[in-house]
């Protein structure tokens, strides 16, 4: 009997083992060993980052900071943006992020409206766009780079049906997309609420609902994700996704027969940005991390994703995938009043919509 | 009388079982307390709870029944599980009559076909028959415009909810159904043949009384399941929101902890309902009688080529799911380039973020075995074999029966209530894999025990009496005589732990830690952001490694049988 | 009456409301092969836990040459238990089931394996002893159940119904073979059985239970030939009650004492032959009284009569006989033991 339990004892360390070793390659979590390090005399310390920013991009973001800083774990909480929302609202008395990271600066302002933020102005902030960060001293929050409305438009699937491909928001509105677009729930997108809150300040409010209730009538499902749209659109399940410029992108050059629209009317936008959350003991970690997140090294990886980017930059290269400049994409649009309305605003849609959003 | 009496007591203090017994048996219950009582309280005080921690008495139980849009979700939930139940017990009862009472020709394989489906998680039956019925699915486009014949049968919704939980709860419906019928005494039906009774009547009068229990008990456990399962109305629930989902969109999505914990609750009410009845159930399903005759079956070709098609039919549908599942996770991109690719195994770009969950998922699968079948085993052993604390006993019995009642939705929600408490001493778990490992050894701890507690049952009683009167202590009794006899149940245990932490995802779901994401919950993110191929390719993963796990128990369980049969056989 | 060697004082024991042994006071002389014989559920089993420590008493005592044990654990006293299932570990073979206690005891491997032959010899098993159990027939099974419990010299060998799974012939063999052991390694033995040929022919005293109370102990034959009690007359061996007769005293006589003849003598009585029943060595006599005196005999009368006598008489059903009841031979309860017998009746 001893042999069956210590075989069996035995079985799980190497299974242990293995799945330990499998994993310290790819995980940003894992310590990697410190060989002499300029921060190695620290000692170990750990921070914890909320952020919404996509699963796939973040590995490759935090590569250079896990160079500069290996002593440093970092516990990523990602969900999406209304979720992590959400749950730094309900852990307000007792918040366990210490920073927040690439996450839309409409729920950051939201935060601030709360009094959740520390002020705190990371090295190299003179380098951000004034409109891409706060105004008051020091900054509330930073931005990194800005995403928009775009549509992922699958024309094979289009084609098959003999319809146009949709140029415009309102060539959304056609009944003869009725049941093919998909569109993320503003509620749990920030993809989502950009979209929503940038037609509220393209056409006014009134005007914007009684855009969304046609739209409404054209949409298959809400979807949780900003991404799922597009790559909804990608696979055909359903041809057209509002989905945002990366993703859309993305779905492209993997090989779906997908086009990326930019809508005629202009885009909503909103700004990914980073913030210092209060509490009672601040790290100084946390506030290195918000110094290396607007820094060259990851600028560079956000640009890869990102076509605007919140530093001042002079390169007029028209990123893959645009047609024109990013920038002349996006509308005019006031942050703080899409912070200040967000609650009415996503209490309105779901009282509008909510029947059709996934799983509700 | 009275000295009588508390004389009474101090003997029985005195003398029965080992002071080892009796740390190890309030350890026990200590353990059962920490890992499954203590945490539905925590449940049931967030239920009379608001946003901000105050309590709000009912408030949060009237809300909901006076909100249509929470209303309407159980509403959905009882109808699909209605819907399910009655479908599974059908077609399970079916799949089990060719089984036991036909001459179909390949049982063995449909039997084991038929047990694939305990082997994925059920997000992978959605992602399944997306790729099947989906606006792209195989079926859907005919082929992708090979068949002349588009069918489209509006997967998303009820539809799709109700496919998936079918094939997720037919394994274990037929499971049931195979056993009630298989006591079945074939001196009835001779007799109601020679009274002269027809097929149909001899059917009503005789097999389906028979298997009455047998029927009741799978309905409710087909219902249960479906009323409580989180991943196939997640895949392919579109807009229809059901309980478990709903929880969920309250709890992560708007961070409502009452809310959550009263939906919890109401999710509870049909599990313990099933728990009364399958506690009844048992309770009244008498021993057969030992005179009674094996049924025989009599020569139809008629009645077997029904059920062969049937047979065939039924594992046609299984086998093409799962088919589908591994073949989408192969295909470059579904339905535009169908040529073979293991991008899709590459996690690192998509919501999944790297391979690392499925490490964590076999490396808490095993812990979860490991820990898993020894607590067990030895609270069976406690509660089964020994003498003290009668009163305990009984109470340790119940909670070990408890997890029956309870959806691993409502004990991953208590555990988030009870262990993030920086109050609590065991908050140091919180986040580490071992809330994790924890949670599936409560959620599986009752079939396992119940696994433990029957093998237990059919040794010699007296083992333990004959290790005492040799004057040989009892654990080491346990080492060398109990544990070897129960091994073949053990190695069962440890498999039905493994495999079943593998797939599952709604227990674990609010407590794994950022760094520890598990294989199953990174299916239910890659989906929920669209990376389809990707959550199929996971789901694969799991399926092989289940089916690896299941070979090799049986390749054990095969060697264990061969190496002890001189001890198995009974000569009379 | 030779000096008590255990001596049970006072046992007793209920389980919730039921009462599985009223206050016991049995004394046990060193080296005797001592039978509780009763029927299933007299609580006689429970008394043979007792005294091994399986069970604990309510209260009373258990004294072993004058010292308690009544709390030692099973294992400090230095008994050998047999149970009715044999409980052999069915993992472990012949020889490891044997040595399974003597492992516990500070003996070298030599000195383990020596006495595992011994007392397997003493069984005549030796050369099973790389064999499982279940490879054993049921009489083999029960010899390698009772080396287990020699194996430790212990001063009481104590017997469960130690031969009521096997069949006939071998439980005849393994009677004289357990009686055999008793007297070679001169323990102090204590059987339970419901059989009440197994208690006559094995046992030097008869302790025979009832509604968890001793009724009688004795030698074999004072219980068979005096039974106390209308339950130990009927208990042991046939019998015939005589209801009534002697001014409302019971009587009661064996059938191999009841006489038979074709004519009428004094003090006999008529009756008619109901059934003849042929039992081998002899056949017992069913009868009808015939008269006023049928009253007495209100379930007719037994005898068992050799063959010769059978043959001699040319008796046979509706045969006309005479019976005697010699009066050396009738059973007596006695006024004093009324109670009792209302009790057990």
């Amino acid at each position: 009997m001893k042999k069956w339990m210590g075989t069996a004892f035995t079985t799980v360390l190497i299974i242990s083992a293995l799945t330990a070793c499998g994993g310290n390659g790819n995980n940003a979590n894992v310590e990697q060993g410190a060989n002499g390090n300029k921060t190695a005399a620290k000692g170990n310390s750990e921070i914890t980052v909320y952020t919404a920013l996509e699963d796939d991009q973040i590995q490759t973001y935090l590569e250079s900071y896990k160079a500069a800083y290996p002593n440093v774990k970092v516990n990523i909480v990602r969900d999406s943006t209304g979720v992590i929302t959400a749950k730094l609202l309900a852990e307000k008395d007792n918040p366990v992020a210490d920073v927040v990271w690439g996450t839309a600066a409409t729920s950051l302002l939201v935060l601030d409206q709360n009094n959740m933020l520390e002020g705190y102005s990371p090295k190299g902030i003179e380098n951000i766009q004034p409109e891409f960060k706060d105004t008051q001293q020091p900054a509330h929050w930073v931005g990194i780079d800005a995403w928009e409305t775009a549509i992922a438009v699958n024309t094979a699937e289009l084609e098959k049906k003999g319809l146009e491909v949709p140029k415009s928001y309102a060539d959304l509105i056609k009944p003869e997309y009725k049941g093919m677009i998909v569109m993320p729930n503003p509620a749990s997108s920030g993809t989502g609420f950009l979209t929503v809150n940038g037609l509220q300040q393209l056409m006014g409010d009134s005007e914007a609902w009684s855009y969304l209730d046609k739209l409404d009538q054209n949409i298959a499902v809400y979807t949780e994700s900003g991404s799922k749209p597009a790559k909804m659109a990608g696979t055909g399940e359903y041809p057209i996704g509002i989905s945002f410029g990366y993703r859309a992108i993305q779905e492209k050059k993997g090989g779906a027969p997908v086009e990326v629209v930019f809508p005629s009317e202009g885009s909503g936008w909103d700004v990914e940005a980073n913030a210092l959350m209060k509490k009672d003991n601040i790290k100084p970690e946390a506030k290195e991390f918000l110094d290396w997140a607007i820094s060259d090294e990851p600028m560079k990886k956000y640009n890869e994703n990102y076509a605007i980017l919140a530093m001042k930059t002079d390169s007029a290269v028209v990123p893959e995938g645009y047609t024109k400049d990013p920038i002349s994409q996006l509308i005019k649009l006031d942050l703080n009043k899409a912070a200040e309305t967000r609650d009415a605003t996503l209490s309105e849609w779901t009282k509008r919509y909510e029947a059709k959003s996934e799983k509700q | 009388m009275r000295i009588a009496k508390w004389n009474t007591a101090f003997t029985l203090k005195r003398r029965t079982g080992s002071w080892f017994e009796r740390i190890a048996m309030l350890l026990m219950l200590a353990g059962l307390c920490v890992m499954i009582l203590l945490p539905l309280f925590s449940l049931f005080s967030k239920a009379v709870t608001d946003k901000y921690g105050q309590y709000n008495g009912l408030s949060n139980f009237i809300d909901y029944f006076s909100t249509p849009a929470l209303l309407h979700s159980l509403q959905h939930t009882v109808y699909v599980s209605l819907l399910t139940a009655i479908l599974s017990v059908v077609l399970g009862f079916l799949f089990a009559y060719a089984l036991t009472r036909t001459n179909v020709p390949g049982k063995m394989f449909f039997k084991t076909v038929s047990l694939l489906m305990l082997f994925a998680p059920t997000m992978m039956l959605g992602i399944g028959l997306t790729y099947l019925f989906g606006n792209q699915g195989l079926i859907t486009t005919g082929f992708f415009e090979a068949l002349p014949f588009h069918w489209d049968i509006d997967l998303y919704g009820p539809t799709g909810i109700v496919m998936a939980e079918v094939m997720y709860t037919f394994p274990q419906a037929c499971l049931i159904l195979v056993v009630s019928l298989s006591f079945a005494d074939f001196n009835l039906y001779e007799a109601a043949k020679t009274m002269g009774a027809g097929k149909g009547r001899i059917f009503f009068t005789i097999t389906l009384p028979n298997m009455k229990y047998g029927l009741i008990s799978s309905f409710f456990v087909s219902f249960t399941l479906a009323f409580t399962d989180f991943g196939a109305p997640q895949v392919v629930g579109g807009s229809y929101n059901v309980l478990a989902t709903e929880i969920y969109k309250q709890v992560i999505g708007q961070q409502n902890m009452g809310m959550g914990a009263t939906v919890g609750i109401i999710l509870t009410l049909p599990a313990i309902l099933a728990f009364i009845v399958d506690r009844f159930v048992t309770r009244k399903q008498h021993a057969i009688s030992s005179r009674a005759v094996p049924y025989r079956i009599t020569p139809s070709r008629k009645r077997d080529g029904l059920f062969l098609t049937f047979c065939i039919l039924a594992s046609g549908m299984i086998l093409l799911l799962i088919g589908t599942v591994f073949a989408a996770s192969v295909i470059k991109i579904w339905p535009y380039n169908l040529s073979f690719s293991l991008k899709h195994y590459d996690f690192s770009k998509v919501a999944g973020g790297s391979l690392q969950p499925f490490w964590t998922s076999l490396r808490m699968s095993a812990w979860t075995a490991l820990i898993g079948t020894a607590a067990t085993f030895v609270g069976a052993y406690l509660i089964e074999k020994t003498k003290s604390f009668p009163v305990l006993r009984q109470a340790g019995y119940f909670l070990s029966i408890l997890p029956l009642a309870l959806p691993g939705i409502v004990l991953g929600l208590s555990y988030i209530f009870f262990f993030n408490k920086a109050s609590n001493p065991m908050h140091g778990i919180y986040g580490t894999i071992w809330i994790l490992v924890m949670a599936n050894i409560a959620h599986f701890y009752s079939v396992s025990f119940v696994t433990a507690t029957s093998a237990l049952k059919k040794l010699d009683k007296e083992i333990e009496t004959a290790s005492d009167s040799l004057g040989v202590p009892r654990y080491k009794t346990l080492l060398r005589v109990t544990i070897p006899l129960c091994l073949p149940a053990v190695l069962e245990m440890a498999m039905y732990l493994f495999i079943n932490s593998m797939v599952t995802v709604s227990a674990v779901m609010f407590l794994y830690a950022a760094d520890l994401k598990l294989a199953s919950v990174s299916i239910v993110n890659m989906e929920d952001a669209g990376d389809v191929a990707p959550a199929a390719a996971m789901s694969t993963l799991i399926v092989i490694t289940n089916i690896g796990v299941r070979l090799l128990y049986e390749a054990v369980t095969h060697q264990i049988k061969k190496k002890t049969q001189a001890w198995q056989t009974r000569q009379q | 009456m030779p000096q008590s060697y255990l001596s049970i004082e006072g046992i007793r024991k209920t389980f919730g409301s039921f009462t599985a042994l009223e206050p016991i006071h049995i004394e046990i002389p060193k080296n005797e092969f001592v039978c509780l014989l009763g029927p299933s559920g007299c609580g006689k089993t429970t008394l043979l836990r007792m005294i091994a420590g399986l069970e604990s008493p309510d209260g009373g005592r258990l004294l072993v040459e004058g010292k308690d044990i009544t709390s030692l654990p099973p294992a400090k006293r230095n008994i050998g238990f047999m149970f009715q299932s044999y409980a052999l570990f069915p993992n472990l073979t012949v020889a490891q089931n044997v040595a399974y206690g003597l492992k516990e005891k500070k003996l070298s491997r030599q000195q383990v394996q020596s006495k595992v032959e011994e007392v397997l010899s003493m069984v005549d098993l030796l050369s099973y002893a790389t064999k499982y159990p279940a490879q054993l027939s049921g009489g083999q099974q029960q010899r390698v159940a009772l080396s287990r419990a020699i194996a430790l010299s212990p001063d009481f060998l104590l017997l469960d119904e130690p031969l009521s799974a096997l069949d006939a012939k071998v439980r005849e063999k393994l009677r004289l073979e357990i009686r055999r052991l008793h007297e070679q390694l001169g323990m102090t033995t204590i059987m339970v059985t419901h059989d009440q040929e197994e208690a006559l022919t094995m046992a030097d005293t008869v302790v025979v239970m009832n509604n968890a109370k001793v009724i009688q102990s004795g030698a074999p034959e004072d219980i068979y030939e005096r039974p106390n009690s209308r339950f130990v007359a009927d208990f042991i061996g046939a019998v015939n009650f005589l209801e009534g007769m002697n001014g409302g005293e019971a009587l009661a006589i064996r059938p191999e004492h009841v006489r038979l003849g074709l004519g009428q003598e004094t003090g006999s009585y008529e009756a008619v032959i109901e059934s003849l029943e042929f039992r081998g060595s002899f056949y017992r006599v069913t009868m009808q009284v015939q008269g006023p005196l049928s009253q007495y005999f209100q379930s007719g009368i037994m005898a068992d009569l050799n063959r010769a006598v059978v043959k001699q008489y040319q008796l046979e059903k509706n045969r006309r006989v005479f019976i005697q009841l010699p009066e050396e031979h009738l059973i007596r309860f006695g006024p004093n033991r009324r109670e009792r017998l209302e009790v057990v009746g």
